[in-house]
């Protein structure tokens, strides 16, 4: 799928590329990294940005979730809440492809818990929990 | 299989939420509310965090059609894990 993606992210703070395959369950995006010498070219991807990708392929994934039930504009948005348990073991290098896999593990309440992972090369680069309010920013203090 | 006793909910709730920081387990006695001002103020962020946990620990499933009922206190989490966890 290369149409946009359900967020507001946009370069050069966008790290998903396209989204590859997604069920009720979990999805899978791609992100290629520029080449050094590109436009945004980073000489390297730092940890944390492996968990903004995970944290927007969350957001992507509920937002695709929803554009399919129909749902309405409140119950599209949602909110990151937290991460947990990051696990980095590899870190990407300009011009890498990124595959981020995305996996519902618990919904309770308006909160949904998903595994987030970022491979590289069939590589596992970075792992971690997200957990993402569903409705308005304005609920999110319950 | 012995039954888990609101103490062991304690340990559970104040290792996961990391309200060590925050209560000394004296404080805690297991029957006041977990949510709102007037208990311990837990959020949904804290439910959800508590329901994966107890399925971890005692593999018993809480549908979030009752949570409110079960978390209630931690005394109401050990009577349902206790009435759920044969079956689970």
């Amino acid at each position: 799928m290369t149409a946009s993606l359900p967020i507001p992210h946009r370069e050069p703070f966008l790290f998903l590329s396209r989204l590859d395959a997604t069920d009720g369950e979990e999805a899978l995006f791609s992100y290629d990294m520029p080449r050094q010498g590109d436009s945004f070219s980073i000489r390297m991807f730092p940890a944390l940005l492996m968990v903004e990708a995970m944290a927007q392929a969350a957001a992507a994934f509920h937002g695709v979730q929803m554009q399919a039930a129909d749902a309405d504009a409140e119950e599209e948005t949602g909110v990151l809440a937290s991460v947990d348990k990051v696990r980095v073991s590899a870190r990407p290098r300009p011009g890498d492809r990124l595959t981020i896999k995305v996996r519902r593990k618990k919904a309770f309440g308006p909160m949904v818990l998903l595994a987030g992972e970022v491979w590289v090369s069939h590589r596992l680069a970075c792992s971690a929990d997200i957990f993402v309010r569903r409705g308005s920013p304005e609920g999110a203090r319950t | 299989m012995s039954g888990v006793t609101v103490e062991q909910v304690k340990e559970l709730v104040m290792d996961t939420l990391n309200l060590h920081e925050e209560y000394e387990p004296d404080e805690i006695t297991g029957e006041e509310s977990l949510f709102g001002d007037d208990g311990l103020g837990l959020d949904s962020l804290d439910a959800l965090q508590l329901a994966v946990a107890i399925e971890e620990k005692w593999a018993v499933s809480i549908d979030e059609n009752i949570g409110e009922t079960v978390f209630r206190s931690m005394k109401t989490i050990a009577d349902y894990v206790n009435a759920n966890r044969a079956s689970a």
